[in-house]
């Protein structure tokens, strides 16, 4: 087949030792940016573009792109090992991640993690080499209304991610969107909810959001506690380090599903991993046949996230490679450094220059597999991270954080939202407010709002077109039985239990 | 290399320039030079700052550093260069979003105008016209006609309300009087994505965006806003050869430096970034969507003054606030 | 729904969403709101401010959750943490990193109940250098490590 040719001459590409340095090199920096809490894929390769100037391009591409998607996989460590995201795309793998490691199975979480990571970048990788420019091309139906549609089901469906009082996390579901709304409006150029500050006139940033939320909170309030040791590691033991096959049993079908989520996510411009971990985690709970268990270290709210992440991470090269569409932030300026180097990416990349994309793909493998060699033998290393003594490192996590914040648009007011955003996420955990609900908010609200107003000014006020295409329909439809459904298994949970034993109301929520 | 011959060409040069006006100002630069960007890393506006920055450097014997500063179309890094310290460190590489300010950010702490001192207008981009292939038209007159066939129904894409991008396709809409509806997106790529696949049929953007979708043929460039066809695509016609006369549709991107700067270190740097475009490198990444200009300060200022009342105009009669 | 045995954050975290969502809802008033098909910029934040307003309520009159615990919170911590944060926020710019760095290090140390003396010398020292090597030589972060 003519794509097996193209893919062996690509693997010669990749294989060429000073692609095969820039690769190495790219993925240990993203592991590493990525397990640090703050610093992120995108600040470490605007950084690095005016290096790859004077480089060859395929080798300059190789390298950004091992950056990437090797920050997927720092990433979870982080999450898992001090609750901090690694990256706000791993946010979610700390609800299941850390429990695991206090429960001494932090071993086991970051191996499966780092295998499920590989698993979803090759599905994605595999797609990516046969079915790219067919997918694209479907990618391009997508309109205002199937991407609002998609956004909606994406909210309810994910509106119940964590334990807890539905209440609370309904009320930090609008929260997050409504911090979403801060900054310009696309659709008519006023500026919202910004307090007249210009800085705010771009809205808020994801990462100071959840380096906030997430980051300063998590260390704040492990410090409140008056102990100020989070938990003791005591001895790890080397067969703690190792799955069960129980797990492995586990976390396959979740694998499967996170990584077709994950897959479809990164295609669809706009969409990226972040969105692509919470729907992973938030179908696992959905199918799963003990969902209460989520939340207290179980293998499934793992493997789906982290496979989702990462093969939503390549499956974003679809769109850029062949179409020139960027998927989200990273590969806008992955696909600068394309034009750059006067690469054009598009339908006639693949004819215009077969060396560097396929050549590209194959070293997409080669990364995914170096990581996988990489981050498994250092699990032991990194475990030992949790020996560092509490003292030093939160200093030092503080630190990672507000550089890299810092860097996202070298503006010390970001750090300020930090601070901001620190404080109301300690009250948060304090007062059990899940902030994971928030953040789907603050990324699909907006979604929601823009695209719902440009398909009415796009149809001329006619609101059937959020139902009259296919993908429209179907969204619309499964939003409606997602809804039926988180209200129908309370509510008739609750019938049950008041016929069973009388209770007084308001005791229980879901 | 030839290009490490070119570069010591220009080193050379430049000294010969340098000596000649150092007799006028202290000996400027003695230390690194910032170059303010205020627009985020890998856009196209950060692309042409760098390649223009690595000769830059070499003909004013200081290195020169690009910072990116980005946030609210360009006013956050705009307003840092306005406060910062006139002496020539500190410089701002912007585009003619400037122009658009006054109008649609009234309430910005600087005046362009008044708080800058104008060096350059370094590069000049056109815009390209650009529609959607599937629609029944293969030139700019069809186009026209049609769209006046079918007044409202047509849909018109642009980054952002109120950026230079829709003012400018807002400025030909009102000079060939066609009506389109405006549906407003979050940025170029989302625009030509729109325009692919059908949801948006006109959209007006430089060339090297909308590149791999007219080479593809998903869209269809109908004109080129200049006088002379461009060398990037020369079988796209210009306005005026399809009797569209007297406009002049580009993006263009100038260095600035914050008011007070002295008028000696003014032209020097004026002088420097004109010879650094020379190179060979600066060429080849200008020309793939437009031309390397290098105009005096005055005529800067003078295209600031001017574009600022004709973005007015145009947003007035839009209805854009 | 006896207010006494309910904690603090449910009613006053309740209270507060609900004011967000007041505030939000009112400030979307000074925007165009338009109609349902042709919305302007205040009406989705309206509707989005009167939900959060109505689900706040809904928070402090319901929820029930959390258990009062006789932790005490150390309000020195959160002091130290902050302040450390904005400090070099604030040093940055006019100082450079390696002294917003350690100012960072020397007020955050206080945020533990029992800071040892030694380890903070040690991270102030090591943790600017590592910062400096990282990300301004490695990396080429625009920031100066020295400025005054």
């Amino acid at each position: 087949m003519e794509t097996l040719i193209n893919l062996q001459s690509g693997f010669m590409v990749a294989l060429q030792p000073e692609n095969l340095l820039f690769c190495l090199i790219g993925v240990t920096l993203g592991t590493v940016i990525g397990l640090l809490p703050g610093i992120g894929a995108l600040s470490t390769i605007s950084m690095l573009l005016p290096v790859t100037f004077y480089m060859d391009p395929t080798t300059a591409i190789i390298m950004l792109a091992g950056v990437f998607y090797g920050a997927q996989y720092g990433g979870s460590t982080a999450s898992i090992l001090l609750n901090i995201p690694g990256t706000s795309t791993n946010a979610i793998t700390c609800l299941d991640g850390h429990p695991m490691a206090k429960q001494g199975r932090a071993g086991v979480a970051l191996a499966i993690t780092t295998w499920t990571s590989f698993i979803g970048g090759t599905f994605s990788i595999l797609v990516l080499v046969f079915l790219a420019p067919f997918i694209a091309r479907v990618a391009l139906q997508f309109g205002a209304a199937e991407y609002f549609s998609i956004a909606v089901f994406g909210l309810i469906a994910a509106s119940t991610l964590s334990p807890g009082s539905a209440l609370k996390g309904l009320a930090m579901v609008v929260l997050g969107l409504v911090l979403g709304l801060v900054g310009m409006d696309i659709n008519s150029g006023v500026q919202r909810l910004n307090l007249g500050m210009l800085e705010l006139s771009d809205g808020l940033n994801i990462v100071a959001l959840a380096m906030g939320l997430f980051g300063v909170a998590e260390i704040l309030v492990n410090l409140l506690r008056t102990s100020a040791t989070p938990f003791a590691i005591g001895n790890v033991s080397f067969k703690s380090l190792f799955p069960t096959r129980q797990d492995v049993r586990d976390s396959t079908f979740p694998t499967v599903r996170g990584m077709l989520i994950g897959c479809l996510c990164g295609i669809l411009p706009g969409v990226g991993p972040t969105i692509a971990s919470f729907m992973a985690y938030a179908a696992e709970r959905k199918v799963s046949r003990h969902p209460e268990k989520f939340g207290t270290g179980i293998v499934e709210g793992i493997a789906a996230p982290e496979a989702a992440n990462n093969a939503s991470v390549q499956s974003a090269f679809i769109p850029t490679l062949s179409l020139g569409i960027p998927g989200d932030s990273v590969m806008a300026v992955l696909l600068g450094a394309l034009l750059i180097h006067g690469i054009v990416p598009g339908p006639t990349l693949v004819i215009d220059q077969p060396q560097l994309f396929w050549g590209l793909i194959a070293s997409f493998w080669i990364g995914n597999l170096i990581l996988l060699l990489l981050n498994l033998p250092l699990i032991g290393v990194f475990v030992q991270i949790l020996r560092i003594p509490y003292d030093a490192l939160y200093i030092a996590m503080l630190f990672f954080i507000c550089v890299g914040v810092f860097t996202i648009r070298n503006n010390v007011f970001d750090i300020f939202v930090v601070i901001f955003f620190g404080i109301v996420g300690t009250m948060m955990i304090l007062g059990r407010y899940p902030a994971a609900p928030l953040l789907l908010g603050f990324l699909l609200g907006p979604m929601i709002e823009e695209n719902m107003r440009r398909a009415l000014l796009l149809s001329r006020g006619d609101v059937f077109t959020f139902v009259d295409s296919p993908i429209t329909a179907a969204c619309m439809i499964f939003s409606a039985i997602a809804l039926i459904w988180s209200f129908w298994q309370p509510v008739s949970q609750m019938l049950k239990r008041r016929r069973a034993t009388p209770k007084p109301l308001g005791s229980t929520q879901e | 290399m030839k290009r490490r011959t070119s570069l010591k060409l220009l080193a050379a040069i430049g000294a010969l320039g340098l000596t000649s006006s150092a007799v006028l100002a202290e000996d400027f630069p003695t230390r690194p030079i910032t170059v303010v960007l205020p627009y985020t890393a890998g856009g196209a506006t950060d692309t042409l700052a760098r390649v223009i920055a690595a000769p830059l450097g070499t003909v004013l014997g200081q290195p020169v550093v690009i910072e990116n500063k980005p946030g609210a179309g360009g006013a956050v890094g705009a307003e840092f260069v306005a406060r910062s310290k006139p002496d020539g460190y500190t410089i701002l590489f912007h585009t003619a979003t400037v122009s658009v300010y006054p109008t649609t950010q009234p309430d910005l702490d600087f005046d362009f105008r008044e708080d800058f001192a104008p060096i350059t207008l370094a590069t000049k981009a056109p815009f390209v016209i650009a529609v959607n292939a599937s629609l029944p038209v293969n030139t700019l007159q069809e186009f026209l006609e049609y769209a006046r066939a079918h007044p409202g129904e047509l849909n018109h894409g642009s980054p952002g309300t109120g950026t230079s991008t829709h003012l400018t396709a807002e400025l030909f809409k009102q000079k060939t009087g066609i009506d389109l509806l405006h549906v407003p997106y979050g940025g170029s790529s989302a625009v030509l994505t729109a325009t692919r696949s059908g949801e948006i049929d006109f959209m007006v953007d430089t060339y090297l965006g909308i590149q791999g979708a007219v080479k593809s043929g998903d869209v269809k460039a109908l004109a080129v806003g200049t006088k002379t066809r461009q060398a990037f695509n020369p079988d796209i016609p210009t306005l005026e050869e399809q009797g569209v006369t007297g406009l002049e549709l580009a993006a263009w991107f100038a260095f600035s430096a914050p008011k007070g700067t002295p008028p000696e270190i003014i032209d020097q740097l004026n002088a420097a970034i004109i010879e650094a475009m020379k190179d060979p490198q600066v060429k080849k990444t200008v020309e793939a969507q437009g031309e390397v200009v290098g105009t005096t300060p005055e005529e800067l200022r003078q295209r600031i003054a001017e574009e600022v009342d004709i973005w007015a105009a145009v947003a007035k009669q839009a209805g854009i606030k | 729904m006896k207010l006494r045995e309910r904690s603090l954050f449910d009613v006053g975290g309740g209270a507060v969403i609900a004011l967000c969502g007041l505030l939000v809802a009112l400030q979307s008033l000074a925007y165009p709101l338009g109609q349902v098909t042709r919305m302007g910029p205040g009406y989705f934040p309206l509707m989005a401010g009167i939900l959060l307003c109505l689900l706040g309520t809904l928070v402090a009159l319901f929820t029930n959750e959390v258990e009062k615990t006789s932790e005490t919170t150390r309000i020195k911590a959160a002091i130290a943490v902050f302040a450390a944060i904005l400090v070099w926020a604030l040093l940055l710019d006019r100082f450079g990193m390696i002294p917003a760095t350690v100012a960072l290090v020397l007020i955050a140390a206080f945020a533990h109940p029992k800071p040892n003396p030694r380890r903070v010398i040690i991270t102030a020292v090591a943790l600017p250098l590592l910062g400096w090597g990282l990300f301004i030589q490695g990396l080429g972060l625009p920031v100066a490590a020295f400025s005054w």
